[in-house]
């Protein structure tokens, strides 16, 4: 027996076949009862294969008693376009604050998402922008304003260039600006030595493929929108500040009482910083990730809750939407008096808020926040949609993400648990959602919308519950893999609200997808409303009937054993179609369920059984969520009274006449 | 004693029975809202996640100031009522022997009048000082650097407030016995519970803090019970056991009033202003 090279080649196939085969028969029995999991059908795109189109390499000194930041350096621009640019649109966001004319200050209120005025100036002064490939001329003497419409208007600049720029060629420009500060508004601004630098450098209005620019005066309901690019910024401060940032820090050094630190981030749309002599950090690394924590004193706890959040959202977030591809993540509370800097995402960075005494009574708000903002990496940095034009898009997303996950994570408490009661969020949101259902329809840009109160309702609360709504209907699996689908395909890209549906349909299939655009472009409501029950015995038929020429007039005799038919009407109310069970639950407490739908505007409930029908209940599990008016979704022939609502407030009652009372 | 124990078990009944005429609106309400029609009934309020709580709290919103506002009112109306068996208990309590009972329900009525004073005057010195602390509790807020640090000054001028209110409490309760042991009216007597409080401190606030620590105990107890015992379960037996704890704990806060108010007819009886 000789062994050839070409044996043991077969050998080698043989036995790798049948290791192949052990291997297909294992996975085969393993997975048949395994429910779906998420999958990634898209391939997921890292940092560096993203275009850099618009990239910024800036130094910031900032002037920590004047609150100003002397900025310079370069702006690097790839026109990606299919088009020749004549001109370019820069956001100088800090000039909403510079006077009263602006769109911002002139909103209603003055105020911005948060509520607050601004309470000092800020703005944005460009000193010079120069364009190295167009002969180094200052081109920033020959600006007008991006929204001729808003003359007054100084947050939306055109520069014209002397020459069009064609697809593909490149722009270099050396800027030179300052930009002071106002007090902390609208996640902005200085409070005492805390600083947090958003929106501070002149930014470019995102372009499209068509060549389009994507720019607008700040408005104070809207947010933001930006190409991708890498931003790579030196900061510097006086030497007792601790710095966070966009990015990952390269170098620090300290030298004639001040700080510098160079802070650089691939594949992102925005760059912001905080410095404070008042930072406590933390350090983690959290899925891979080296998370960057900084609080101020007293925040602790805060700090245990947020970290708790991420080590709960970060994983989650990476299987279900794809992986966070940055090494870094640094989580800013800011303090007290600069409470309005909280809860806000920018791209690695993002800032939380809260009292110190927060949780102590069984709220979960630093949590919710946290989780909320994090989310955000994904619906606004790694997915980045148009936020002025389609607000719903990343906070709706978001606003899903972090419900689910307040609930997957705290439970039926996850909004407040104490005093004997359990709230959740999305049972709040649901509420939200129902009461300002119809204001507008969700698809508005931001500034359309009647006001931010309607915003917040409609974009966020409405938007998750309508996600979470799909999901009890059609299948959580099924609406998360739809999602993640949608954020892997359009990752480090700017999808539309078409796509999202697109992606949805894909996995929740077309009834989903109709419901979705009724939904959320028509102001699509629905309400199941429970009327009319009725129970009969079941009898033969009585009166006088003719037969083979005899006339004979038959009684009514009940059937034996008895019987009886039960009738109810469900009806439905609004332009939306889920199916539904029904619930009829007879006499002796036995549960029927039957099926509807949900297409026509009624369904008629008829049950045979020997007990008459005490209660019709439509979507008894609340799959539902979106259903307008839960209270009419039962019917009983003899309602309960609510003994256990006036045991508990007659209980309340006289302890506190106990308090009050002699 | 018989007579002592009826009193304690008319204040317990009157109370609880002033409690539940408070709430029949707010139940008749939420009666209102259909939560009768599902099978569960009312137990869904009490579910864990709250959204039918949350449901129900935002279809009576609109309903919910002015209900709670009349709410409010009556229960200050049966405070007021509430001083008859007060004043009856007093009188129980300071009975050596049981006198006949047309004279001692003579003495009940006769003592309301100095009793109500004795109330709103005590009330009116607990709030002036209350709010006098909380702008007090505001101010060094503001002056203290860092948020914990201020938010705690602040809760201490607070609490500070709220154990001058607790004083005043006592000598009202002093100058209340004093009504009713000595036939004083309504400013002498709080005078009395002032001095009484004054002189005695320490015996008062001993006699005092023992059965209020152990009210808080009870209370406390029976909210922990009643998340225990879970009133969103389907067991009626629950609900049940839920309204016999809560009235058990009601009658014992019963007990333990009395027994603040033993000792303070005592304090009452026994202080003679120094010479």
């Amino acid at each position: 027996l000789s062994l050839r090279p070409s044996h043991l080649r077969d050998l080698a196939l043989a036995a790798g076949a049948f290791v192949l085969c052990l291997w297909l028969g294992q996975a085969a029995h393993a997975g048949s009862p395994a429910p779906p999991t998420p999958v990634a059908p898209v391939p997921e795109r890292e940092p560096g294969s993203v275009p850099k189109v618009a990239s910024y390499t800036l130094t910031a000194r900032l002037d920590a008693g004047e609150h100003r930041i002397d900025g310079r350096g370069t702006i690097d621009f790839l026109n990606t376009t299919r088009a020749p640019l004549k001109a370019l649109y820069f956001h100088l966001y800090l000039n909403a604050f510079k006077h009263e004319k602006s769109v911002f200050l002139r909103s209603p209120f003055g105020e911005g998402r948060g509520g607050a005025r601004a309470a000092e100036w800020g703005y944005i002064d460009v000193k010079s922008l120069r364009a190295r490939e167009l002969g180094g001329v200052d081109l920033w003497p020959t600006r007008t304003s991006g929204s001729p419409e808003e003359p007054d208007d100084e947050t939306d600049v055109r520069v014209a260039l002397p020459r069009a720029l064609e697809p593909g060629a490149r722009l270099t420009l050396d800027v030179e600006f300052t930009s002071k500060l106002p007090r902390v508004v609208l996640r902005t601004g200085y409070a005492g030595s805390f600083h947090l630098a958003g929106q501070w450098f002149p930014k470019l209005a995102r372009v499209d493929e068509g060549g389009t620019h994507h720019h607008f005066p700040f408005h104070p309901q809207a947010e933001f929108f930006a190409d991708y690019g890498t931003y790579d910024v030196t900061i510097d401060v006086p030497d007792d500040m601790i710095v966070g940032a966009t990015g990952s820090r390269l170098a620090s050094r300290k030298s004639g009482g001040r700080r510098v630190e160079r802070y650089r981030a691939e594949a992102v749309h925005d760059f912001a910083f905080t410095a404070w002599n008042g930072f406590l950090e933390r350090n983690r690394t959290i899925d891979g990730v080296a998370v960057r924590m900084l609080y101020p004193s007293g925040h602790d706890r805060n700090a245990d809750a947020t970290l708790s959040a991420v080590e709960a959202t970060l994983p989650r977030g990476s299987k279900l939407y794809g992986r966070y591809p940055y090494p870094t993540l640094t989580i800013v509370h800011p303090p007290e008096e600069a409470a309005q800097a909280g809860g806000m995402e920018y791209p690695t960075l993002i800032t939380t808020g809260g009292h110190w005494f927060s949780g102590l009574f069984g709220d979960r708000s630093v949590e919710a926040v946290t989780i909320h903002e994090l989310y955000h990496q994904w619906f606004y940095g790694l997915v980045a949609t148009d936020e002025t034009r389609s607000p719903f898009l990343d906070e709706g997303l978001t606003s899903y993400a972090e419900l689910r996950t307040l609930d997957v994570t705290y439970g039926p408490g996850s909004l407040f648990h104490g005093f004997g009661l359990e709230l959740s969020a999305s049972g709040l949101a649901r509420a939200f959602s129902a009461k300002r259902g119809e204001d507008a329809p969700l698809t508005l840009p931001a500034r359309e919308f009647p006001g931010f109160r309607a915003l917040a309702a409609l974009v966020y609360s409405r938007t998750a519950t309508i996600l979470e709504t799909l999901a009890r209907v059609y299948g959580r699996d099924a609406l998360e893999r739809g999602l993640g689908n949608f954020a892997r395909r359009h990752r480090f890209a700017h999808p539309r609200p078409v796509d999202l549906i697109e992606a949805l349909e894909g996995e929740l299939g077309s009834d989903a997808a109709r419901v979705l655009e009724v939904a959320l472009h028509h102001r699509g409501r629905v309400d199941y409303v429970v009327r009319d029950l009725v129970n009969a015995k079941e009898r033969s038929p009585a009166g006088i009937f003719d037969q083979a020429g005899k006339r004979e007039t038959v009684t009514e005799t009940p059937t034996v054993p008895e019987r009886f038919r039960a009738r109810a009407v469900v009806y439905r109310h609004g332009s939306l179609t889920f199916p539904v069970d029904i619930a009829l639950v007879d006499e002796q407490g036995t549960v029927t369920r039957k099926k509807w739908d949900g297409v026509g505007h009624f369904h008629v409930v008829e049950h045979r059984g020997p007990s008459p029908i005490a209660r019709v209940v439509v979507d008894p599990d609340q799959r539902v969520l979106l259903d307008d008016d839960l209270m009419n979704n039962a019917v009983a022939t003899a309602p309960s009274y609510p003994f256990r609502t006036l045991e508990r407030a007659s209980y309340a009652a006289t302890l506190s006449l106990s308090l009050l009372g002699p | 004693m018989k007579r002592r124990t009826a009193m304690i078990v008319l204040d317990f009944a009157l109370r609880s029975a002033f409690g539940l005429l408070v709430a029949l609106p707010l139940a008749a309400t939420v009666a209102g809202t259909a939560i009768g029609q599902f099978p569960e009934g009312d137990r869904l309020l009490f579910a864990p996640g709250g959204v039918y709580l949350t449901e129900v709290t935002r279809l009576l919103l609109p309903a919910l100031p002015p209900l709670l506002t009349s709410s409010l009112l009556t229960t200050l109306a049966f405070s007021l009522l509430l001083v008859l068996p007060h004043s009856a208990l007093l009188v129980a309590l300071s009975e050596t022997t049981e006198s006949p009972r047309a004279a001692f329900w003579g003495r009940a009525l006769e003592r309301v009048p100095t009793l109500l004073a004795v109330t709103a005057l005590a009330l009116l010195a607990e709030l002036a000082l209350l709010l006098v602390f909380a702008g007090l509790a505001g101010m060094v807020g503001r002056a203290v650097a860092g948020e914990r640090s201020a938010d705690l000054a602040a809760a201490v001028v607070l609490v500070i407030g709220v154990a001058l209110a607790a004083a005043v409490g006592l000598a009202r309760d002093l100058g209340r016995a004093a009504a009713v042991t000595r036939d004083l009216d309504g400013i002498e007597a709080l005078r009395h519970g002032v001095r009484t409080l004054a002189g005695r401190a320490s015996t008062a606030f001993l006699s005092w803090v023992g059965p209020s620590l152990l009210s808080i105990i009870i209370v406390a107890a029976a909210a922990l019970f009643t998340g225990v015992l879970d009133a969103s379960r389907p067991d009626a037996w629950r609900s049940g056991l839920i309204l016999v704890l809560h009235q058990v704990t009601l009658f014992a806060l019963a007990w333990c009033r009395a027994l603040w108010l033993s000792s303070s007819l005592a304090l009452s009886a026994g202080f003679n202003r120094p010479s």
